[in-house]
């Protein structure tokens, strides 16, 4: 579905990523895992189009998206929900929803899927006329989330979204994208949670200093000495 | 939050009642006979109006603040007068081109926007303020165009009263027409596009929010409005001046009028106009020129300092207290 064919990132000079590839199948579940600064937040920010490519190429669906404006890409069906959850936080819960239901396909849905986003997200309708920006840290998540999914997204990238959440509420939200994984949507998740996001994803990456050291079945990724050492501290 | 406040169905139908009828206590007002004074000084309430209206599309809800919005209405001015000009049209034909002179006003917004919408914040207001400027220039230089003398236009053969009456009538249709869009846009997915760039311009565009395009025909939209409105009121002056139709004061005056009532809705730009209209030309009237500057400025600071989100949502925030 999703295919990152060897891709090279530069900020000005610095290099931040070097022939980086890797695939997401289609209903696949994968964790992109590694510590700050390895460049996962580039990677994803590069599949978007926010950033561009220097080298190599990343393909969705047999479309090269590479190196196109954002709205393109999202347009194709490739959502992100971004590091910091950055909402609209002038925007009350709903407005910020229907943003996420900004093409004409999934306008159309736009009720059913408010309906949906609700049931998945209780709190979200209680909140529904409030401003963002004052939802707690764990709702501004799933807000973020649920804005995601109303555009009806073919593959969902999550940018850390346990990032200042309290365990509770990341086992929470960890929970909601494996149910939603197993009703078929497609997830690249990015987070520093190493036990726990290859706990509940099915493959894994593993990058460090900007390229993919390790790769393969998260459940073997767990038991491999290096991530082991590194990264659960066993 | 906007949406909350105003699009609650009962004000809507509060809005479908009271709208038909000051429109039409408007359009009535010139025959109760008042005294032109007050014709001209309403034609000059529904001219910042449309202005602050207009500019409110790209300024307010796309929160790109352009400071140089008096250069389309001095562009419909000087296109309108140089039609009337080139085919030696009556005045009421010179009228017809108010229109393609908004057109033109649009056309040189996408050719000036293309690349400074690339720019934001303090950028783009400083750039859009230069374009003022260096249109203001280019006319003053320009000899086909009058250059520093001004141009002249016809005027109608007709009394003071009627010729005060019937661009009074023409500038409230403008404004009623130029007040509705501005509140169909803020309704539309185009105003939810563009609210949604003014919050986190990178974000919205991985919600498949088409930001550049969105910005270009905002800002075209927000050019057409002040280009007719400079057109009718070069045929109301009947002579144009570089200097006056691109007064940079009135560029920052539509800025402040939607900022003082509140950029983010359809409505503050029409009760920031209207209230500012009244206070300046009140003050002017009773209290001396340096003086009532001095106040109106003051007026200013304290909003900007206590009301940053405008008068109406400081109000209606009030109230929501006192509710509670």
């Amino acid at each position: 579905m999703l295919e990152i064919k060897g891709i090279s990132v530069s900020y000005q000079q610095h290099r931040a990523l070097t022939d980086v590839s890797m695939v997401v199948e289609k209903n696949d579940f994968v964790a992109l895992i590694g510590s700050n600064g390895a460049g996962k937040s580039t990677l994803i920010n590069a599949v978007s189009g926010l950033n561009k490519i220097d080298l190599g190429s990343i393909v969705f669906e047999e479309k090269i998206i590479s190196n196109l404006a954002p709205d393109y890409v999202s347009s194709l069906g490739v959502i992100q929900v971004p590091e910091g959850r950055k909402l609209f936080p002038q925007m009350t819960v709903e407005e910020n929803l229907e943003i996420g239901a900004y093409l004409p396909e999934p306008r159309k849905m736009y009720s059913r899927n408010l309906g949906k986003m609700f049931e998945l997200f209780p709190r979200l309708k209680e909140r529904r006329r409030q401003r963002s920006g004052s939802l707690s840290g764990g709702e501004q998540q799933m807000l973020a989330i649920a804005r995601a999914l109303m555009a009806q997204p073919k593959l969902l990238m999550l940018d850390e979204p346990s990032l200042g959440l309290a365990p509770i509420v990341t086992l929470e939200i960890f929970k909601i994208l494996q149910e939603l994984n197993q009703t078929g949507l497609s997830i690249l998740l990015v987070s520093q949670e190493v036990l726990q996001s290859l706990n509940i994803s099915k493959r894994g990456y593993l990058l460090e200093n900007g390229g993919i050291n390790l790769s393969g079945n998260s459940s073997d990724l767990l038991t491999d000495p290096r991530v082991k050492e590194s990264y659960l501290g066993l | 939050m906007k949406s909350d406040q105003f699009s609650s169905t009962n004000s809507n139908r509060l809005y479908q009642m009271i709208i038909p009828i000051v429109l039409v206590g408007l359009a009535l007002f010139p025959f109760s006979e008042p005294p032109v004074y007050f014709i001209s000084f309403v034609f000059w309430i529904f001219l910042y109006v449309c202005l602050s209206s207009s500019w409110n599309l790209i300024g307010g809800y796309a929160g790109y603040l352009s400071f140089g919005h008096v250069a389309f209405f001095g562009i419909g001015a000087y296109a309108t007068a140089m039609f009337g000009k080139i085919f030696s049209l009556s005045v009421s034909l010179t009228l017809l081109g108010t229109i393609p002179a908004g057109l033109i006003a649009s056309l040189i917004a996408i050719i000036v926007g293309y690349p400074c919408l690339r720019l934001r914040g303090p950028y783009f207001a400083v750039i859009t303020l230069c374009f003022a400027f260096v249109s203001q220039l280019t006319v003053k230089n320009l000899e086909i165009l009058g250059g520093a003398d001004g141009l002249w236009l016809k005027t109608m053969d007709v009394s003071v009263e009627i010729n005060r009456t019937i661009f009074y009538e023409l500038m409230l249709a403008l404004t009623s027409v130029t007040v509705l869009v501005s509140f169909l846009v803020g309704r539309s997915k185009f105003g939810a596009g563009l609210r949604a760039i003014k919050e986190d311009e990178e974000v919205a565009q991985t919600m498949a929010v088409n930001a550049p395009r969105l910005k270009i025909t905002a800002f075209a939209l927000s050019a057409f409005f002040p280009g007719v409105a400079g057109g009718i009121y070069a045929c109301y002056l009947s002579y144009i001046h570089p200097d006056v139709v691109f007064d940079v004061n009135m560029s920052i005056l539509q800025v402040l009028m939607a900022l003082f009532g509140g950029a983010s809705s359809w409505i503050g730009p029409v009760v920031g106009a209207v209230s500012l209209t009244v206070v300046n030309e009140g003050l002017s009237t009773f209290v001396k020129a340096e003086l009532a500057r001095i106040i109106y400025g003051c007026l200013f600071i304290v909003v900007i300092v206590f009301m940053p989100n405008g008068i109406l949502e400081f109000f209606s925030r009030r109230t929501k207290r006192i509710d509670n």
